[in-house]
């Protein structure tokens, strides 16, 4: 069965293109340790248009944690600013590429969607 | 804390101590050298032989550097003191000191000099709460440093003390054996720096990456630019070029260093307990700073932009397109016993962001930036109607979702008291204030200005305005009470009207949504004897069950609430009470030594004849030091059109002539010039 990380990425590779991140170009690489090995992800931006790969690239920034910890990041389970000032995922390099990548990672399952009222937009 | 001092640089990092320099922290005196919101020192006292230190005298160099002036001993009969200590400051990456000890007599001495160092890693939140602490400390001596730290699971903070000269270091302190010559001096430095550090040992970056930690020449120097390109005041009244000189200043010591913009400053809320990025904060005081200083607004919607929510999270009040209301990085946020990582709580920063980007546009013509985060502002327009309106009746409300640790009232007034039914009884949620809808209403005219000028979107514009013109129409409908001639400070949950009389109504001129018919009526109310205290407009009638001159925001005066209401009384054509305000409060800064606190009493200034400052305000709280600027603004009546500046004076007499030059903006640089005719009431 594929890890949340794996389901994360998977899905966040089939998006072509991220509207919010439409002004953003830049490569992040994340390192998940566990207790055998280090994965690698690269997740690739350039004025929105998604790249999602395992191959190296050259990055601006990197996230690194323990692999279960991402887990629940990619899930929606932990919140990624809280669990770096707790010490549990670094991050280096370019932090505004970060703050985006934060963009695309789910909500967290539990919230609802009270006091909504619609969703229409106004979108581009 | 009437005898402590504050030092501050590169935004959240400030040293706290008492007059010798010394810091003891306990709950009582929340002392200390603080950076990314958790106590990195708590203990941090002199002694030579044994005995603890004296001042005789304090030079406040900057708001980054002090020096005290130091004696052995104290009090008693006065004695020529043989020894004395010159202990300079300045705020670092942490801080570091300069200790002289100086022996003024004829024959040599040998002293021992201590300096106890501890830290209780207490969070922000924590300080005047002395919570326990649910890690664990250390300390261990390393490389000759001193290194005190505190771990809890993986979260774990360090303090490394180091000396210049040789010392005898312990888990508590530097002790140094001292031998100085007759007529000679003695001296150390001593650096403390905090760390964080994240996982696999590694030093935790928070920020972007700054550039190397600046000298006391490069601060200076800063500092002398940033107030070599505001505009030059020239004016008769002396007490104002003060209180103009003390708000750049003010002003230069809050900024804070864009956590996501390298090099970038944008302003913190307030000095020292609010040295954090917040969404109101930073965007009122930039539209305040606007004509002065540009640069503030523009890292100011940058770095909002780049952290605009993006899904529900209910601890964390987001929702997509919200702008965010505070951002902690202390061990409450990292374990999640606070939602400041960041917290979005705050009903009225998200249409403010419109009005600060376009307002931003027409003093700079900066198109570029307005492009660039057209999708942050279409998102927070969204958000208005899609997550703002929690009752569905087309008005912008407010209730968290987090019941432990959200904010009760989203709006400017955030205490727990502050909305309140002419009775007292405070309403149900959610609760939609009247200022919110102003601001939505602007929001939305202004957002459709930009649709149509900057994304070429006219069927959002024409679809804007008609959303704009409806609110108003309805606006002017439910919130109006009839028989009391004012607008109601909020509707309830079931859509009745909170009637208390506030400033609240104020801020509706300044967003334009009050009916012209119904102008004078607000107008009257505002300075009736009620509401205006002399000085200025009170948060709450005097009138209401719940007023209070000494409550925080049931009956003090604010200042930078009363620079917005200046501002919409110029926007309806009230000069001379505008006017009136501007002198009130400009006047009352002269007894703060060109200083406004965040608020002061709302006695009748016949009463007291000087502003009694509220107890606890914070001080300089950034959009009070923005304040004197937007009244500067105001009373010379500075606007735009299309690439010019528009001058249209209408200043208290006693402020004499008046010259504002080189106002940065679309146009270059631009004077403007004035003189008082506005008589003033005899009362003031």
């Amino acid at each position: 069965m594929a890890s949340p990380t794996e389901e994360f990425f998977g899905e966040l590779g089939r998006r072509e293109y991220i509207p919010q991140l439409g002004k953003t170009t830049g490569t992040v690489r994340i390192e998940l340790v566990d207790d055998e090995c280090t994965r690698h992800w690269y997740f690739r931006i350039n004025q929105g248009k998604l790249l999602v790969s395992r191959e190296n690239l050259e990055a601006d920034s990197v996230v690194r944690s323990r692999q279960d910890v991402f887990d629940h990041v990619a899930a929606g389970e932990m919140n990624m600013m809280a669990a770096v000032l707790r010490g549990e995922v670094s991050v280096e390099g370019q932090l505004p590429l970060l703050t985006l990548f934060e963009r695309v990672i789910p909500e967290p399952p539990s919230s609802g969607c009270r006091g909504r009222v619609s969703d229409q937009g106004v979108g581009s | 804390m009437n005898d402590t001092l504050v030092n501050i640089l590169s935004g959240n990092t400030f040293v706290v101590s008492d007059d010798r320099g010394d810091i003891e922290a306990s709950p009582a005196a929340p002392t200390g050298l603080f950076a990314f919101d958790t106590r990195f020192v708590s203990t941090w006292v002199l002694s030579i032989d044994g005995q603890r230190l004296s001042p005789l005298s304090l030079d406040d160099v900057e708001y980054y550097m002090t020096r005290f002036f130091l004696v052995v001993g104290g009090g008693g009969v006065y004695v020529n003191p043989k020894v004395s200590v010159i202990r300079g400051r300045a705020v670092a990456e942490g801080f570091r000191e300069q200790l002289a000890i100086l022996n003024h007599d004829d024959s040599p001495v040998d002293l021992t000099v201590r300096v106890e160092v501890g830290s209780d890693f207490a969070d922000l939140f924590e300080v005047k709460d002395a919570l326990a602490k649910k890690g664990t400390y250390y300390s261990r001596i390393e490389n000759d440093c001193l290194v005190i730290g505190y771990l809890r699971d993986t979260f774990q903070r360090e303090t490394v003390i180091s000396a210049s000269t040789p010392a005898h270091l312990d888990g508590r302190g530097f002790t140094f054996a001292v031998h100085i010559e007759p007529k000679q001096e003695w001296t150390t430095g001593l650096s403390v720096v905090p760390t964080l550090l994240g996982p696999f040992g590694r030093k935790l970056t928070l920020t972007a990456e700054a550039g190397p930690i600046r000298t006391s020449e490069e601060m200076q120097a800063n500092l002398q630019d940033l107030i070599g390109q505001s505009p030059r005041l020239e004016c008769d009244w002396d007490a104002l070029k003060h209180t103009y000189r003390r708000s750049l200043v003010d002003l230069a010591a809050l900024r804070f260093s864009a956590p996501a913009f390298a090099g970038q400053n944008l302003p913190a809320a307030g000095l020292p307990w609010f040295m954090s990025l917040f969404g109101r904060d930073s965007i009122i005081t930039s539209l305040q700073a606007l004509p002065f200083q540009p640069g503030l607004a523009a890292t100011t919607l940058r770095e909002l932009a780049s952290r605009q929510g993006s899904r529900r999270d209910d601890f964390r009040d987001e929702d997509p397109g919200r702008i965010m209301h505070e951002m902690r990085f202390g061990e409450t946020a990292a374990f999640e016993e606070r939602p400041h990582s960041p917290y979005f709580g705050s009903a009225d920063a998200t249409p403010l962001f419109i009005v600060l980007l376009d307002e931003y546009e027409r003093w700079t013509g900066d198109t570029d930036l307005v492009c660039a985060y057209e999708p942050e502002a279409r998102a927070a327009l969204h958000w208005i109607d899609a997550y703002g309106d929690l009752m569905g009746n087309g008005y912008l409300s407010y209730r968290t979702r987090n019941e432990q640790t959200g904010l009760t009232n989203q709006c400017w007034k955030d205490s727990w008291d502050s909305i309140s039914y002419r009775d007292g009884r405070l309403p149900g949620f959610p609760r939609a204030t009247c200022e919110l809808q102003g601001y939505a209403y602007d929001a939305k005219l202004r957002g459709a200005r930009l649709a149509r000028l900057v994304w070429h979107d006219p069927a959002l514009a024409d679809r804007l305005e008609s959303e704009a013109a409806d609110l108003k129409r309805r606006f002017n409908r439910d919130f109006w009470i009839e028989d009391r001639e004012y607008y109601a400070l909020g509707l309830d949950a079931d859509g009745g009207q909170i009637d208390a009389l506030s400033s609240n109504i104020g801020h509706l001129l300044w967003s334009g949504i009050v009916d012209e018919d119904k102008a004078d009526a607000v107008v009257g109310h505002l300075f009736d004897p009620v509401m205006f205290t002399g000085w200025g407009i009170r948060t709450l009638s005097a009138d209401e069950k719940r007023y209070n001159p000494l409550g925080y925001h049931v009956g003090t005066v604010w200042p930078f609430d009363n620079s917005f209401i200046a501002w919409g009384l110029r926007r309806y054509g009230y000069e001379r009470e505008a006017a009136r305000i501007a002198a009130g409060i400009l006047t009352a800064a002269t007894y703060f030594g060109g200083r406004l606190p965040e608020a002061f009493a709302g006695y009748e200034r016949s009463r007291t004849k000087y502003p009694a400052q509220y107890p606890t305000a914070c001080s300089p709280q950034a959009w009070s030091t923005g304040a004197p600027l937007l009244f500067l603004r105001t009373m010379l009546g500075l606007e735009t059109a299309d690439d010019s500046l528009v001058v249209r004076p209408a200043l208290p007499r006693h402020i004499g002539h008046i010259e504002l030059l080189d106002i940065p903006g679309r146009w270059g640089r631009a004077d403007a010039y004035g003189r008082g005719k506005i008589e003033m009431p005899i009362t003031q």
